[in-house]
């Protein structure tokens, strides 16, 4: 019996279950490289950053990031043996969404900010947080935002130049790599934008 | 951070060639003296800096390489062909793309006598040199000399394909040079160039144009392409529907301000607000601004030409794609670029191409003081085919205001007037109008419809053209399809009642509005009222030689009429009716008109119970509901106006030419300003 998506169950605006009607190889469904997600316009791309198998091997715990919006159509997809198994799933209406401390903006937060972002603006890059292990021969980097990186270009990891072809909004895609690579990247690993080789045109 | 480029690395990328963007590139560029030209994008012109920076500049290999990365820009989308070569064959290259711009696909005349540059391994950046067609393949030259490669593929695979780039110019050395240095002349004499005397009876002629350095470029006048529909002759042509997908436009702009001036943008968005340029060569016989840059990198002393011209002779001869991504269904036929000379410009390509006043109008720089001489002093308000007894109409632009003239002396029966500044925007504003059969059969249904009138004896017809101007073709052509149908002869619901074939229109009114055009009539309340009357010269008509002030009450009274027949008499001998309004009211073309501009209108007259009789023979009583009059019906018929021997005309757009000085040092206008302005009229 070919395996199939029997079910999603949205537990929040960042995780969703999705049921097999089979085990699925956690080392397989168990990471994020084997799952893409598409949202239905007009509600904004996401990206499937982390998976975790459940005990049983009949369900995914499938993380999303941004949050998905209440009552949006997304379109989870996995590919397992050479199958892609797609579902069209509507997230709940009814999830709560939590406000980000990001966007509580305390007076202290907000002056040091400012001049966060004024420094950064003046003699920055775009850097960001692995988010997701990075092993040899992964074609996808899930860090905790793309935000700021152009849409292709190359990232410093550990001392590593990385390329990458194209973003989502916490992966990033087409990763190759002159140097080898042999060992996996932890999650929390500072990424950061390779200004020097970015060029114009 | 939404930005990967910091404002330091950002100040730090402006200093290099290689990273520099926006303007920071521009600026880098005129500071080699190689402004960028906007029609050429930075990483095009980036590629030619960079050679000319770092190469030898004045040698030939550098001004190759700059050549080539400018017209990269033009090549690598549109010129990159897949070949296969056959061993066999070594020299000879065989299209594999259904390549098919003007129906012929392969290899035509078009691709012959071009360098092409090589893009693929193994002989990749190698350059060639096409010498001729044969049994459908593109022969290489097989020789090598200086300037490019011998082809020679018999050690490739037979599957080989590789990707070529034909190259849109090519060049020549006419005259190598340099002129003559110390030494000897050609009998042998010896020769220094410090005692020359240049131009003078028995001077050197080394350094006379013709006899020293010349370099020379050919480019292909395809790479500046100009769909047919892009640039429409007014508002009549609906772009959505004639080519689908063509970009808006066209806004000529200059080449090098708008790379290298900030304030000036050089394009907008291209779905959006524009400007959108598109840019010509400067002339169909030279590109002048290449002339001009390219001069700047050759040796001292090398004279530097370019020539535009089709590559071969033969139809359909255009090697390059088009740039504009027009709908394949519908009129995608694309034209060699040419910009259209403007008058007193006297080079040879406004020879060739005179300008169009019949389809373009005045143009922008016209000027009234450079191009009419003698003109005589306290300004006739004349123009050139304005004669004739019969009246005339004028607009003028004076002063924030617009100011109509109308006198009719011979048609003396109007009561209202309609003006389009421009073409109107439809296929025929008229189509809804009331027409009834009149007594000889001047408006009958039938003539209506196919636009057939007999003027001044001539039989004539008149077609819709597009530049939105009834344009005489010989021949009749449908026009007005609605069915005519006659009023009810009690109102002047013409302009009040939907039009009959054009419902969608709430009025007649409406629908001139919507094309464009504006009425004054007094039932809208805004006619006669503002309004002056002008005494004018017998046989001079068109000379205000005084102003007879507002228009007394009892003339507005015979002119507004005790019924619904008003009709105006203020046409005779030595009157004109005069009335203005202030650009700022006519908020649909109050920047249309210029000072300098002259454009005519037309006259017409709704009445109930009248018949029109011709001139002296007073007034009919019977049924006709209407007559459009033009006023200048003696005289040689514009374009767009349709009459006959007796009255009739329908929209005077009047041709072109009724070139007028609108300048504020014409003493009857400030006369005619000023009782207005005592008559308290805004």
């Amino acid at each position: 019996m070919a395996l199939a998506i029997t079910g999603t169950q949205w537990i929040n605006v960042t995780t969703v279950d999705v049921s097999f009607n089979g085990a699925v190889d956690p080392e397989v469904a168990g990471r994020p490289n084997a799952w893409s997600v598409a949202a239905t316009a007009p509600a904004p791309a996401v990206t499937i950053y982390g998976t975790a198998v459940k005990t049983g091997g009949l369900t995914v715990a499938v993380r999303i990031g941004p949050a998905a919006i209440p009552g949006a159509a997304y379109t989870i997809s996995c590919d397992i043996d050479g199958n892609t198994i797609s579902v069209l799933t509507t997230a709940t209406p009814t999830l709560p969404v939590i406000p980000s401390p990001e966007w509580t903006h305390g007076l202290l937060r907000s002056i040091t900010g400012a001049f966060g972002e004024a420094v950064q603006r003046f003699n920055g890059k775009p850097q960001t947080l692995v988010c997701s292990p990075l092993k040899p021969g992964d074609t996808s980097m899930y860090v905790e935002s793309t935000l700021g990186f152009p849409p292709v270009g190359s990232l410093i990891l550990q001392g590593n130049r990385y390329t990458y072809g194209s973003v989502s909004p916490m992966a990033f895609k087409g990763i190759g790599t002159s140097s080898p690579q042999f060992l996996t990247v932890a999650p929390r690993a500072l990424v950061s934008f390779d200004v020097r080789s970015h060029l114009p045109d | 951070m939404l930005d990967p480029i910091s404002q330091t690395e950002s100040a730090y990328r402006d200093t290099l060639i290689a990273k520099a963007q926006g303007h920071g590139f521009d600026a880098l560029a005129r500071h080699y003296s190689f402004p960028r030209l906007a029609s050429i994008s930075r990483k095009y012109w980036r590629r030619a800096l960079l050679a000319l920076v770092f190469g030898h500049k004045g040698t030939l290999g550098t001004t190759f390489a700059v050549l080539e990365a400018i017209f990269d820009f033009f090549a690598e989308p549109r010129m990159v062909h897949r070949v296969s070569v056959d061993p066999a064959k070594p020299t000879a290259l065989t299209h594999l793309d259904a390549f098919a711009v003007g129906g012929a696909p392969g290899w035509h005349c078009g691709h012959t006598g071009r360098f092409l540059r090589c893009l693929s391994p193994p002989y990749l950046d190698k350059l060639y040199y096409s010498e001729h067609l044969s049994e459908g393949k593109l022969y290489l030259s097989g020789v090598t000399t200086s300037y490019w490669t011998a082809a020679d593929f018999s050690d490739a695979d037979d599957e080989a394909i590789l990707q070529f780039k034909i190259l849109p110019f090519t060049f020549r050395e006419p005259q190598p040079g340099p002129p003559w240095l110390d030494g000897t002349n050609d009998r042998g004499e010896p020769w220094h160039p410090i005692r020359q005397q240049l131009n003078l009876p028995g001077g050197d002629e080394g350094f006379r144009t013709a006899d020293t350095a010349r370099f020379e470029i050919f480019i292909d006048e395809f790479i500046w392409p100009l769909p047919a529909t892009y640039l429409q002759a007014d508002g009549t042509i609906d772009r959505t529907v004639a080519a689908p997908g063509q970009p808006y436009g066209g806004h000529i702009m200059d080449l090098v301000a708008a790379a290298n001036d900030p304030a000036i943008p050089e394009s907008g968005d291209p779905r959006g607000e524009g400007p959108h340029p598109i840019y010509f060569s400067s002339g169909t016989i030279g590109a002048e601004f290449f002339n001009a840059l390219l001069d700047t990198i050759l040796a001292s002393g090398v004279w530097m030409d370019s020539v535009v011209f089709p590559w071969c002779d033969e139809p359909g001869a255009n090697v390059f794609d088009p740039i504009f991504d027009l709908d394949a269904t519908k009129d995608n036929e694309v034209n060699a670029g040419r910009l259209q000379m403007l008058p007193g410009f006297g080079d040879r390509a406004a020879q060739e191409h005179p300008w169009d006043f019949q389809n373009h109008g005045l143009p922008r720089n016209w000027d009234p003081d450079r191009d009419i001489n003698n003109f005589p002093e306290n300004g006739a308000l004349t123009s050139a085919n304005i004669g004739g007894l019969d009246g005339f109409t004028q607009v003028y632009a004076y002063d924030q205001h617009i100011y109509f003239f109308v006198s009719t002396r011979n048609y003396d029966l109007w009561n209202g007037f309609v003006f389009f500044p421009e073409p109107p925007r439809s296929s025929w504003p008229w189509g809804g109008m009331d027409m009834r059969d009149d007594a000889d059969g001047i408006f009958s249904a039938t003539s209506a419809t196919t636009f057939d009138y007999t003027i001044d004896g001539d039989t004539t017809s008149f077609s819709w053209a597009l530049s939105g101007e009834l344009q005489p073709n010989g021949a009749s052509a449908a026009g007005y399809t609605g069915t005519p149908v006659p009023g009810d002869g009690t109102l002047l619901n013409s302009w009040l009642t939907a039009p009959s074939s054009n419902p969608e229109h709430p009025t007649m009114y409406h629908m001139i509005r919507e094309n464009g055009g504006q009425v004054w009539h007094p039932h809208f309340e805004n006619f006669l009222e503002r309004s002056i009357l002008l005494d004018v010269t017998h046989n001079n008509e068109n000379t205000f030689h005084r102003v007879g002030g507002h228009v007394p009450a009892g003339i507005r009274q015979v002119i507004l009429g005790a019924n619904q027949a008003p009709t105006v008499q203020v046409g005779y001998d030595n009157q004109a009716l005069c009335w203005r309004v202030p650009r700022t009211q006519i908020v649909s073309w109050d920047q249309g008109l210029v000072q300098g501009e002259n454009k005519t209108g037309a006259t017409f007259r709704i009445a109930d119970n009248q018949i029109f009789l011709p001139p002296g023979q007073g007034t009919g009583v019977l049924s006709e509901t209407w007559h459009i009059i033009y006023n200048n019906a003696y005289a040689p018929l514009p374009a767009g106006a349709l009459h006959d021997d007796n009255a009739s005309a329908i929209y005077g757009g009047h041709a072109g030419m009724g070139l007028l000085p609108g300048r504020a040092d014409v003493p009857s206008m400030d006369l005619i300003a000023e009782a207005f302005n005592d008559a308290g009229i805004p």
